[in-house]
Formats: C-alpha cells, sequence, structure tokens
C-alpha cells in the first residue's frame, strides 16, 4: 500500500512541489510566508476550480475546450445586468453565474451525445460561437463597475492573521471554495454511483452500456458540471481583478488541461483523482511564484511548466515500458 | 427446464439471420454451440441474454413465457453474457469490477462497496482459486480477467453463464484451469452456454452440442461416444472436408529462410530452423508455445533479443515490420479482424494495401489506372467472390475476407510468406482454396510457414512441421513420417 503511494504521480508532484520549495526559499526566504501562499492560492483558484470541471470530463473519457468561453458568458451576463438592475448579492451572483455555465455546458453535451461528435470537435466550435456572440454583442467593452459584494470571495479572509506590518493576512473566501469543492467532488467521484459511473465509461464505454450505466444521463452530466464550474471560476476571477475583460480567460483553456494532465489524469479516459488535479495545479502556482520571487523572467514559466509536464509522464511512460517488455507471454524453458 | 428458446426467428430488413430455431438449457449443464462465423449462434445468444429481440417466437424461463426482455431484466432472471472482450473496465480495481453492476441494480445513489466484500470473498473462496481484489484489472493477465468476469456474473446470482469464445486468448493450462472452474459450477447448478470454434473443447467439456449453419439448427446432440468431431464438422460446413495431397515442390538444395539461435525473453528461445525455396513448413504446438511470438518477431513486429536470420544466405535485419517487409518477409496475423484489415474500408483499397508504394509515380501520386487493374487481378487470382470491389471489406465472408488479407501480401511477391491459423473460423470451400494458393506460390519458389491448430490441416499441406513448446522447437519432422496420432504425441509430450 505505502509503496503504490510512493510510486505515485500524486507523491512525485508532491515532492517536486516541497524540493521546488525549499529551492526557492533558499534564494527567497520571503516565500514561505502566509501572505505569499495566501496570495499564490489567490491567483490559482480560478485555474484550480475550472480544474475540477476538466478533470471530470477527463475522467469520462470525453473532452472540453470551450469552458473558458462559457466563463466569459457567465461572467460578462451577470456582471453586466447586476449592476443594470443594481442587484448587489453575491450569492445570487453565484447561483447565475453557475446556471448560465451549466446551460452552456448542457448544450455541448446535448450535441456530443446525440449527435456522436468528437467532443474536441463540438467544443473548438462552441468555444469560437459563444466568445464571438460576447464579441459581437458586447462590442468588446470592457466592464469595471463591479457589485460591491463580489469582493467577498476575493478579500474577506477565513481565519484571518495580521502580518508584522499590521494588515490582515489569509486564505480567501475563493480560495476556500476551491478546497471545499475540492473535497466534494473527491466524494463524488469516489463514493457516488454517478461519480463511478463518469469513471466507468471513462475506462470502457462499451461495457459501461452493457452493465446498465446510463450513457446519456452520465454524458449530459459531464458538460452540464464543467458549464458551472467554469461559471463559478469566472466569478471569482472578477472579483479578483475588479473588472470584466472580455478576452481575459479565453486561450487559456490549455493550461488549465495541462495542469490536470499534469496531475494524472489520463486523456484518453478512466483515470485521474483530485488530489493529483490539485497538486498539478499547485505546482504551477510554485512555478510561477517561486520564479518570480527568484527573479527570473516570467518567460520561463512556460519553458518550465512544459519540461516538468514531459518529465512526470515520462515517469509513468518508462514504468509502463519496462512492465510491458518485463512481461511473461510464454513460459519459456530454460536449459 | 431453465430456458426454452421456441421457434425464434430474426430477420435484420430482408436478411434472416435465425430461421425457426428450438433451443434449451438444463440447470447444471454446459451446452457447447458450433458454426462457422455468421451462422446464427451469436445472435441467438444476444436474443436470449437480451442485446437483441427475436422477430417472432417464444422464450420460457422456468417454464414461464416471457416477452421480450432488456439485458438488465435478463441479469434479474438469472442470465449473463460474457462477450469476447469481458466487458470490464480496466482502470478500475477487481474488487469494484464484480460489485458495480449490483449497485446499479440495487437504485442506490451512493456506493458502500464493504457489505459486498464478504460475499465476493466467499465466491473467490469457493471457486479455490487467488485473486487479488484491490488490484487494478489491467495490471491482471487475460486469463484471470476472465475469472473476473464469471465472479461478476455468480455475484449477480447469474443461473445461465453465456460465454462467448472464452478460449481464444487462453494458453493450454489456463483453458483447463477454465474448464476445471466450469465443472466445479456446473456441480452447483450453474449452467452454461459454451461457444467455441475448437471442437476438442467441446467434446472436453461439454454434457450437449448445438450446431448452427446459414440461420438454422442443424442439430442438437448428447455428448457421448458416438458423437465425433467429424460428425460435428460436418453438420458445420454441410460436408466433409477432405484433405488434398499436395505433392511438394520444396528445393532441398536452395535455403530461402535460415534462422539460428533466435531468442527473446519471455516469448521464445534458442529457435532455429531452415526453410527452403518452395517449402511449407508448418508450425505446430498449443497456445502459448511461443509460435505466434516466433512469427511476430521474424515479421519485425515484436523483434527478438538475439540471433540471426539470414535470407538467401544473406544476413538481414528484421528489427521493424518495415525491414522485414524488406528482407521479403509477409505475415497473415491470427486475427484477420483486428490486425489484418482496415474493415471500414473498401475492399479495393484492402486489397491493395501493401502496393502502394508501387502503384506511385512522381511525388508519390497514385497511378489510378495500375492500382484498379491491380485490385482485380488480386481479387480474381485468390477467387474471392465479391460484389462490388467499393464496398467495404466488412460486407465480404470471412472466407473471402481472409483471402484478401493474402492477397494483399501476395501482390508484393513476398519471398517468405507465414500464416499464422489462416482457416480459423472460415468456411470449406475458402479453406481448400487458400491450400491452392498456398501451393501455386510455393511451385514458383516462395517459402511459407503455415501455423496452425489444425493437425489434419498441417499434414495435408507442410513438408515438413516444427513442433514448439515452452518458447523451443521441440522436434522437426518429415510429414512423410508423420500420422495425426503420432504429430498429437509429440505436440503433448
Amino acid at each position: 500500500m505505502l509503496l503504490k503511494f510512493v510510486k505515485s504521480r500524486e507523491f512525485f508532484l508532491f515532492m517536486f512541489i516541497v524540493v521546488f520549495s525549499l529551492a526557492i526559499t533558499v534564494v527567497n526566504p520571503n516565500f514561505l510566508t502566509v501572505e505569499n501562499f495566501a496570495d499564490l492560492l489567490k491567483s490559482f483558484t480560478v485555474l484550480g476550480i475550472f480544474s475540477l470541471g476538466v478533470l471530470i470530463v477527463l475522467l469520462s473519457g470525453g473532452f472540453d475546450l470551450s469552458f473558458t468561453a462559457i466563463a466569459q458568458v457567465a461572467q460578462y451576463v451577470v456582471v453586466y445586468f447586476f449592476v443594470e438592475y443594481e442587484v448587489d448579492n453575491v450569492f445570487f451572483a453565484i447561483i447565475a453565474t453557475m446556471v448560465i455555465g451549466a446551460l452552456l455546458g448542457l448544450v455541448n453535451g446535448v450535441i456530443i451525445y446525440y449527435y456522436h461528435i468528437t467532443a474536441i470537435i463540438v467544443t473548438i466550435a462552441t468555444n469560437s460561437i459563444y466568445i464571438g456572440f460576447l464579441y459581437v454583442i458586447t462590442e468588446g467593452e470592457l466592464l469595471y463597475d463591479i457589485p460591491e459584494s463580489f469582493s467577498f470571495l476575493s478579500d474577506t479572509k477565513i481565519f484571518p492573521m495580521v502580518n508584522a506590518s499590521g494588515a490582515e493576512v489569509g486564505i480567501c473566501v475563493g480560495t476556500a471554495f476551491w478546497f471545499l469543492l475540492c473535497i466534494l467532488v473527491h466524494l463524488f467521484i469516489k463514493h457516488t454511483v454517478l461519480g463511478r459511473s463518469i469513471v466507468a465509461i471513462g475506462g470502457n464505454q462499451l461495457s459501461a452500456s452493457r452493465v446498465g450505466f446510463n450513457i446519456c444521463r452520465t454524458t449530459l452530466f459531464i458538460y452540464t458540471f464543467v458549464g458551472a464550474m467554469a461559471g463559478f471560476a469566472s466569478l471569482i476571477q472578477c472579483a479578483v481583478f475588479q473588472s470584466v475583460v472580455p478576452n481575459s480567460m479565453v486561450g487559456h483553456e490549455m493550461e488549465v488541461i495541462a495542469a490536470v494532465v499534469l496531475g494524472g489524469a489520463s486523456v484518453t479516459g478512466g483515470r485521474g483523482t483530485v488530489l493529483g488535479t490539485f497538486l498539478g495545479v499547485l505546482l504551477f502556482a510554485v512555478l510561477s511564484n517561486g520564479l518570480t520571487l527568484m527573479k527570473i523572467s516570467p518567460f520561463f514559466y512556460q519553458i518550465f511548466t512544459g519540461i516538468v509536464i514531459l518529465l512526470s509522464v515520462s515517469v509513468n511512460a518508462l514504468q509502463d515500458l519496462h512492465r510491458k517488455h518485463s512481461q511473461v507471454r510464454v513460459q519459456v524453458k530454460e536449459d | 427446464m431453465l430456458l426454452k428458446a421456441s421457434q425464434i426467428t430474426k430477420r435484420y430488413g430482408g436478411v434472416t439471420a435465425l430461421d425457426h430455431v428450438d433451443f434449451d438449457m438444463e440447470k447444471g449443464e454446459i451446452h457447447g454451440l458450433a458454426g462457422v462465423n455468421g451462422c446464427g449462434k451469436s445472435t441467438l445468444m444476444k436474443i436470449i441474454a437480451g442485446a437483441e429481440h427475436q422477430t417472432s417466437g417464444k422464450i420460457y424461463i422456468d417454464d414461464e413465457e416471457k416477452p421480450p426482455y432488456s439485458p438488465a431484466q435478463a441479469m434479474k432472471y438469472g442470465i449473463g453474457i460474457i462477450y469476447q472482450d469481458l466487458s470490464l473496465f480496466p482502470n478500475l480495481s477487481v474488487f469494484e469490477n464484480i460489485y458495480l453492476s449490483r449497485v446499479l441494480a440495487s437504485g442506490s445513489k451512493t456506493v458502500r462497496s464493504a457489505q459486498y466484500r464478504a460475499g465476493v470473498e466467499e465466491i473467490i473462496k469457493e471457486l479455490g482459486i487467488e485473486l487479488d481484489l484491490d488490484a487494478t484489472l489491467d495490471e491482471l493477465p487475460i486469463a484471470k480477467q476472465q475469472l473476473v468476469a464469471i465472479i461478476r456474473a455468480l455475484f449477480n446470482k447469474t443461473r445461465l453463464i453465456i460465454l462467448d469464445e472464452p478460449t481464444t486468448a487462453l494458453t493450454t493450462q489456463e483453458i483447463e484451469h477454465l474448464f476445471g472452474i466450469l465443472k466445479t459450477l456446473k456441480a452447483k447448478g450453474v449452467s452454461f452456454v459454451f461457444i467455441t470454434h475448437k471442437l476438442t473443447e467441446l467434446k472436453e467439456v461439454c454434457d450437449r452440442v448445438t450446431v448452427f449453419k446459414d440461420g438454422h439448427l442443424i442439430g442438437t446432440y448428447k455428448n457421448d461416444e458416438t458423437l465425433t468431431i467429424g460428425a460435428i464438422e460436418k453438420a458445420m460446413l454441410g460436408k466433409e472436408l477432405t484433405y488434398k495431397h499436395y505433392d511438394s515442390n520444396s528445393n532441398p538444395d536452395k535455403v530461402l529462410l535460415e534462422v539460428s539461435h533466435l531468442s527473446k525473453k519471455n516469448n521464445f528461445k534458442d529457435i532455429s530452423l531452415t526453410l527452403h525455396e518452395g517449402e511449407v513448413l508448418g508450425i505446430a504446438g498449443q497456445l502459448g508455445s511461443g509460435r505466434t511470438e516466433l512469427a511476430k518477431a521474424l515479421f519485425g513486429a515484436e523483434p527478438a533479443d538475439s540471433g540471426t536470420i539470414k535470407v538467401d544466405g544473406k544476413e538481414v535485419d528484421c528489427s521493424s515490420i518495415h525491414s522485414s517487409v524488406e528482407s521479403g518477409f509477409a505475415y497473415v496475423p491470427e486475427d484477420r479482424l483486428a490486425l489484418g484489415l482496415v474493415l471500414a474500408q473498401s475492399i479495393r483499397r484492402n486489397a491493395t494495401i501493401c502496393s502502394l508504394k508501387r502503384l506511385s509515380g512522381l511525388f508519390g501520386v497514385l497511378n489510378l489506372k495500375l492500382y484498379k487493374e491491380l485490385a482485380l487481378r488480386l481479387l480474381d487470382e485468390l477467387k474471392v467472390k465479391y460484389g462490388l470491389v467499393s464496398q467495404p471489406i466488412s460486407s465480404l465472408s470471412g472466407g473471402n475476407q481472409q483471402k484478401v488479407v493474402i492477397a494483399k501480401w501476395l501482390a508484393i511477391n513476398p519471398r517468405i510468406l507465414i500464416l499464422d491459423s489462416p482457416t480459423v473460423g472460415i468456411d470449406v470451400g475458402a479453406k481448400s482454396g487458400i491450400y491452392d494458393t498456398v501451393h501455386e506460390k510455393a511451385k514458383e519458389g516462395m517459402g511459407f510457414v503455415f501455423i496452425s491448430d489444425e493437425l489434419p490441416e498441417l499434414l495435408s499441406n507442410c513438408d515438413r512441421i516444427a513442433v514448439m513448446s515452452h518458447g523451443r522447437i521441440t522436434a522437426v519432422c518429415n510429414t512423410s513420417d508423420l500420422t495425426e496420432e503420432k504429430l498429437q504425441q509429440i505436440i503433448a509430450q
């Protein structure tokens, strides 16, 4: 059991994060402070919540490239109307962004299931359509007038602490939501029939339908879920940046998918854990923040993330190759 | 009576897949089904398992008539089917694979697996096998995975388990083990339908054998001393296959292929053999003896670790399929559907797939005229029966498909053609057509390595037969010195 864990992707990532953190701390001791860690987590909360949706879709053997466009639409619509009608309630806003996201995701799911079109193609198309409509209708106009209550997500701290200079530091509510969602999604995947059906479909869809899983309902759920997560993430994003920029998130899909894959999820489906995904995102966060603190040009960030992904998948690939090579096909009689 | 199917007919459009078939199952019986591909046996089993519905006819379970039902309903009746692909989940644990369908059937929204543990462990204990419930399924060898599928069926309280070609991917020991388990379960009152291409297995394990041909049920026979394999074969094929005697075309003065000390870890060891021009060299041996692995090594698909391969006296490189083909090898694989054909593509494209380089000119542009001519010539030469060359290859019968696989390689005139079980599951006409082609080409000097389970086939076609066991060649005999019994003895040693 212990050996299995030591060989796991999660352990590899964890060790990598520890080693890298120590290295950064040696160069810049400011790294290991509550303030810095809270900031680092806050700036990666949006990616973290996106990644939970992506994990679910990858687990099922599907794919989604439209979630950032969904996020942009949900964010714009909610902020625009909440300002227009002077509704200043963050909880309504959370529900509204998630519902809009869920509906747009459901559209993906319906097309993918009923027309049997590859998910990657469908979501490339809907990505263009969603974001295209947003540009056309808004003419690319930015929104700076964000309802005040939204800052609850980005500025309110749970368990606030006071640092040396008297400022309040700690984990913000948005980040706390991310952690909570991680736990909920983990429990959902592990202990509910719907969660297991997602994993089973990702392992072998034909087997799943023969055993009696409802493929239709599960597929629709998966894409709806990605949409809902995207909607929620978008609200935190606008709270953090205090603005709505129609193209602030599109184009970053690959970074999210990379983090999930780094966390051990398989793009062919059936494999992946919440812990791995969380560590994948955390590693990205530590890399990004660490390079800044070590005064290395942020341009190196992309190169580093690329190398880390290659390294971590190579470890698994080598294990597989070794296993394949040492597999006994024939009981060869020795002399 | 556990199950009785009466006057079952199934039509797909205008095609009749089953024509007024009667079939029944007793409690605690192993009932074998035989017939060539497309004879209707799988269709009947799908109807019994609820995956398809009959056009007409009635099904009685425990002497009670049941309207057409779904697979889930079939499970409630205690009927389960284990398809050839096993329908398991490679990414889940063994334990979860076993209990998952039970959770679904219970209608619960959450999974509480602990309650299933004792039940599953008890089944494993009853079967007297070892199984790591917490291992991920794809870590297990295929034989163990099959046991998982059976345990899953038992855990679902299945009384009638339909096994669709369960022995195809198993070694001899594994097959023996499986048969032992089937017999144990039979004694406890579980019934099995056992579908196989290997008639010896029917004889060994079944209580009754039912034979299908062209959608008709030819007969159900009690498996006693009076039932011979020849009789089953005759019922399957409509006529008895007579093996011709072919004159040898082997030229003993010219060594075409010389393999020395070829080894591959966990596959085969120290293989040395020669093949003369125009010779047909048979390879006999049980599944798991290393014969297919040797063929794959010669073809470069899974290259050997050490040893030399010489063609026409010159050492050649067989480290990849590309270089093996360049060296003059061609390979007709055992699993023609998965490895030999591109099923969705047309007959013509499949037939010419190996020759595209020869058919194209400047900048790799295909010469359509040559391409079309070659396809017609090949299909004609092998006497393939087809409608239009542009139809998908999947529209052909198994025998004609196999002829296309052979044709595509003959098109590039290989020096050595390796045939791995080339006649499994195909009809008599196509079989003798393939034998004739082999000997025509041998006359032209082509060498053949002919792997087969069917000893009469080897004895009729080969000049010499090498016997493999445990990854080694244990004997090489001249066919003229052999009889079927003698060969059987050598293989069993």
